[in-house]
């Protein structure tokens, strides 16, 4: 490290004031992160039990030729819905996405629905078709209607048979430090998967048929306001561990131009010293 | 009777009642101890729950019932209280569905539904 003192001092203080502005933001999204969990973990008895009941509905239907439980054959079109970030410096939580789900979409072909501003630049950039998009992501409110839009867009193009199959694309989220990126199937239902052993004869009022017609769009909307917020939690997570990883590399950074500056300042004083006795020396 | 109602923000209210009231498209239903299990779509309308002898009354938003051994599940988007409904939104939300009827370029269909939804929960002023 040949810095000298004036260089390593400005070094030192720009380090300081960014590792301040890291260490402010690991805060901030800690807790958010905290509100994030508590929301998604909070939600999800009640997915639970839209899940068994409607295994329970689809279990006892008899006639599986519906719309809902096959590959639409007319079509090969297929929709993702992705969940991006709409705010940077998250670390590798877009760019896993990316990496993750580019390949698999055929460009000319497959549309795309997008939440989340980085996302949405991204694809359109590329040059997908985007046919949605939602730039800003709801805050820690599941009250919020914006996923009600998007699963009435999912089901009414499902049903007028535009695309094959619809995809969710989401962070999963494993624990605070892990999230994968993972592609789920919003549409056709997998029937065989439901299957649920029922006690005794289950009564379905007005008809299995109705009740089904009733459930898929609380269903849809469900489905994808629970990996909304699991993404969202996931990108926390994400965050905070970018942060807290700048703040680290901050540090070390401190500590080690610490170290050349106080070499440079020793080995000026050291210099002024033998300089110093020289000229002594030579005086006698 | 065990009674288990789950809205968006998880578990709203699991409790032991004796009975519940509650009105499908089929029309009004008393759900009793021991009833057959039972899948069936709730309307928009005032839920009752008694409960040694006291009656509860609860707004709420549709949803779907769901009867299984002595169990009885309600899910739902939305479901209050008197206690818990803003009385001037719903005033509010009133208005502006019936403002929205009359505009012949709106959604009719989701301006009647949030107007149903207003009324019932006015109904427990």
């Amino acid at each position: 490290m040949a810095l000298s003192m004036q260089q390593s001092k400005n070094r030192i203080k720009s380090i300081q004031s960014t590792k301040k502005i890291t260490k402010a933001m690991e805060l901030v999204s800690t807790s958010k992160l905290k509100r994030a969990k508590d929301i998604y973990f909070k939600m999800t008895p009640f997915e639970k039990e839209l899940q068994t009941l409607m295994s329970c509905v689809v279990s006892n239907l008899d006639n599986k030729k519906n719309i809902y439980f096959n590959k639409n054959l007319n079509s090969k079109k297929k929709l993702y819905i992705i969940v991006t970030s709409s705010l940077g410096l998250c670390g590798g939580y877009d760019a896993n996405i990316y990496r993750f789900i580019e390949n698999k979409i055929n460009k000319d072909n497959d549309d795309l629905i997008i939440f989340g501003l980085k996302g949405i630049h991204y694809f359109a950039n590329k040059g997908f078709s985007i046919i949605d998009k939602q730039e800003e992501l709801p805050q820690f409110n599941v009250k919020e209607k914006i996923t009600d839009r998007i699963a009435k867009i999912v089901q009414s193009q499902y049903e007028n048979q535009i695309y094959e199959s619809i995809y969710m694309v989401y962070s999963k989220y494993i624990n605070s430090l892990t999230f994968e990126p993972t592609q789920v199937t919003l549409l056709p239902l997998d029937a065989k998967k439901q299957k649920v052993k029922m006690s005794k004869e289950l009564l379905i009022e007005p008809s299995k048929e109705e009740v089904l017609k009733e459930l898929i769009p609380f269903y849809l909307n469900m489905e994808i306001k629970k990996y909304l917020f699991e993404a969202m939690l996931s990108e926390q997570a994400s965050r905070r561990t970018a942060m807290e990883n700048a703040t680290d590399n901050a540090y070390e950074l401190e500590n080690q131009l610490l170290l050349a500056y106080n070499k440079a300042r020793q080995a000026m004083i050291t210099q002024e010293i033998s300089e110093i006795s020289g000229s002594a020396d030579a005086l006698k | 009777m065990k009674l288990k109602i789950v809205n968006l923000e998880g578990l709203y209210l699991e409790t032991d009642v004796d009975a519940i009231v509650v009105k499908t498209t089929n029309g009004e239903l008393t759900i009793l101890n021991k009833h057959i299990p039972l899948i069936t779509n709730c309307t928009i309308d005032v839920l009752r729950v008694i409960k040694d002898g006291n009656e509860e009354l609860y707004a709420l938003a549709g949803g779907v019932l769901f009867v299984d051994e002595n169990e009885t599940k309600i899910i739902t988007m939305a479901i209050e209280n008197k206690k818990e409904i803003d009385f001037n939104r719903a005033e509010n939300a009133k208005k502006r569905a019936e403002d929205r009827l009359k505009d012949p370029q709106s959604d009719i269909k989701r301006a009647e539904i949030a107007l149903k939804r207003a009324m019932n929960r006015l109904s427990l002023k």
